[in-house]
């Protein structure tokens, strides 16, 4: 119970002496002062560095930090046909930006931009892997459409898209595939297109499927998540502190994933106070569901690396005094 | 009509980056660096002279990042390790550790500095203190508002010393003003407090939001002028301006900061034409998108040049000369 694992970006550069310095590499890149080759080593390198400190902070379930993805999107969107890149905006509530990419044709499936990392980290470690790709909703909702011009056929063009990365996904030996679905939190009135299209993406597909929303409250979409043919729902509960009950009071027969330190803010949280939330879990009987996963609130990719790093660490530091702390009601 | 100006960054030339580098490695003193940002401000007033800028900016030579520039020098605030905010470019994010306050005057020097060398006029230039807020990590208010507002009080601090050392336009600049659109009364308030009272022109640069969250609200923000991107949206933005009226002075952004093709004199043209139709001409001044740091100096001045060639020209076909 309470395997930790991290769900989105993770700070491409440390302050740590001697570690691969991505920045710095993908500056002399774009000014021409070292090849593809060299950049593609400090990727790997840094890819290897980030794994370690997961695993150094107790994540029992490791990603490659997503170190080739500046967001969600803009992988996908230059991986496959129909999409041109945009003007420049804001990432939620961030002070982050990304190019906010147009669908100009229809969305077909080229290649995958996701199985060859999920290769080079299964031949990196041992340990469990959690894949990522963009879910199908948000993926739409990213971009602008200037092709389809109707909302059901484009989710249901990027659910196809995405259901073919997972599939990519699952064919190379991946056993988990977060799907990340900001979105749905902030379009509750798009809730049905929206697991039309995320259903569209996975059903019959021989993974397992966590559905991860961040920023934004579930509440309203509660019931609609629950009942989406995945295998776990995971939400930011920091953002939104009302989706811990909201998970918690999910069936039993749903995995979940609690987003539980702030992935925004380099404060910390008491690991008293998170080791009182485990326990409420335990109360509940979160030993009786198929899984249940500790997570960051989102990317922690928004803090600075040593901040990251503390940040997991709290997680496994709450699961370890967890018998100290007397379980609390809800 | 049609005045040209800058929104406030301009590239640091090569000798002071290196330089900056060297001082953050203890291999520089502040005062040699400090020379040679002044040699780098002089250079940027003198190629906006050339080429015929009329307000103009100092360059921010002094300044890494907007937010964490100030922060540095605040009581109760630190400074992190780096985050990334866009492609490959990251900045030391600030924490608020304790309670704000200013010691000194962070922004005047550096204003007085440039004014001296021209007789344009100089803009001083501020981080509003929402964006202040909003883009530092807090670990000791725990409440946006009792932060914005503890900021607005040191940032109005510093726009009356700008005012008192002559500055005719101070800018206050508030791009993550749509980040959160239903706090948008909260950065209003904030505002109110800075610009009370000042008699100079204010002015506030916002960006790379979703303008039609905070529009028409947004024009309740107590400053002159509004100084906007347009360009990075290809001037689809300008239709939310449209209706209902816009109320303001405004600054239309018309060249892409984040793109290393110089527009053509055609391009920016169209553009100027495209706000023409939104904005009264007496409403408009013209300027690039955003600061222009994240382009080189060569781009940065090819760009300045041929937005003042094409506002020349739309003047001469207007009869504005």
């Amino acid at each position: 119970m309470f395997e930790r694992t991290v769900v989105g970006n993770q700070p491409k550069i440390s302050e740590i002496p001697g570690r691969a310095n991505l920045r710095n590499a993908r500056n002399r890149f774009d000014s021409g002062k070292i090849d593809a080759a060299a950049l593609e080593e400090c990727v790997q390198a840094t890819i290897r560095d980030t794994v370690a400190d997961q695993i150094d902070a107790g994540m029992a379930r490791v990603t490659d930090g997503r170190i080739r993805w500046d967001d969600p999107v803009s992988p996908f969107a230059s991986a496959h046909d129909g999409f041109a890149v945009g003007g420049l905006i804001r990432f939620f509530d961030n002070n982050v930006y990304y190019r906010r990419p147009s669908i100009v044709g229809p969305v077909r499936y080229v290649r995958s931009a996701v199985v060859d990392d999920f290769r080079l980290l299964r031949a990196m470690t041992d340990r469990p892997i959690l894949a990522s790709v963009c879910g199908p909703f948000s993926l739409a909702k990213f971009c602008v459409d200037d092709n389809y011009k109707d909302a059901q056929t484009l989710y249901h063009e990027c659910a196809r898209l995405v259901r073919a990365e997972i599939e990519a996904l699952a064919h190379a030996g991946a056993d988990w595939v977060q799907i990340d679905e900001p979105w749905l939190g902030f379009c509750p009135g798009e809730i049905g297109p929206a697991t039309e299209a995320i259903a569209t993406a996975v059903r019959g597909i021989r993974i397992k499927t966590l559905v991860f929303v961040y920023f934004a409250p579930i509440g309203a979409i509660a019931r609609q998540l629950w009942e989406l043919p995945v295998d776990m729902i995971g939400a930011d509960c920091v953002t939104e502190p009302g989706n811990f009950k909201v998970l918690l009071d999910g069936p039993a027969a749903k995995a979940r994933a609690f987003g539980l330190v702030d992935a925004r803010n380099t404060r910390l949280e008491s690991v008293g106070g998170l080791a009182k939330q485990l326990n409420s879990i335990v109360k509940r009987g979160g030993e009786g569901w198929p899984e249940c996963w500790l997570t960051p609130s989102a990317a922690l990719e928004f803090l600075p690396h040593r901040n990251a790093v503390a940040k997991m660490k709290l997680l496994s530091q709450a699961v370890a005094q967890m018998a100290d702390v007397p379980v609390t009601a809800i | 009509m049609l005045e040209t100006t800058s929104v406030g960054s301009f590239p640091k030339p090569a000798y002071l980056t290196k330089a900056r580098n060297a001082f953050s490695r203890g291999e520089m003193t502040a005062d040699e660096l400090g020379a040679l940002e002044r040699r780098a401000t002089e250079e940027w007033i003198r190629c906006q002279e050339d080429i015929g800028i009329d307000i103009l900016v100092h360059g921010e030579m002094e300044r890494g990042d907007m937010t964490t520039y100030f922060a540095e020098q605040l009581i109760g605030y630190g400074i992190s390790g780096l985050v990334r905010s866009y492609g490959n470019r990251y900045y030391r994010k600030p924490i608020i550790e304790g309670v704000l306050e200013r010691s000194k005057p962070m922004a005047v020097e550096a204003y007085q500095f440039a004014q001296s060398l021209t007789r344009l006029p100089v803009k001083g230039m501020l981080t509003g203190p929402y964006t202040m807020c909003d883009w530092s990590f807090d670990e000791h208010y725990g409440s946006r508002h009792d932060a914005v507002m503890a900021l607005a009080e040191i940032i109005r601090d510093e726009a009356r010393d700008l005012e008192r050392a002559g500055a005719r336009f101070i800018q206050i600049d508030e791009p993550a003003i749509s980040t959160r659109p239903a706090e948008i009364n909260l950065a209003i308030e904030a505002m109110g407090v800075v610009t009370e009272g000042l008699k100079a022109m204010t002015i506030s640069h916002i960006c790379y939001g979703d303008f039609k969250t905070i529009y028409p609200h947004v024009l309740k923000l107590p400053v002159d002028q509004l100084d906007l991107e347009f360009a990075n949206s290809h001037f689809a933005n300008l239709e939310i301006f449209r209706s209902p009226k816009f109320t303001k002075k405004v600054a239309v952004g018309v060249i892409d900061v984040h793109s290393h093709i110089l527009e053509t004199k055609n391009q920016i043209k169209e553009g100027i034409r495209r706000a023409l139709t939104v904005f009264e001409p007496e409403q408009v001044m013209i300027d690039p998108d955003c600061g222009l740091k994240t382009r080189t100096v060569e781009e940065a001045t090819d760009k300045l040049k041929v937005m003042v060639d094409a506002v020349g020209e739309i003047k001469q076909e207007m009869g504005w000369t």
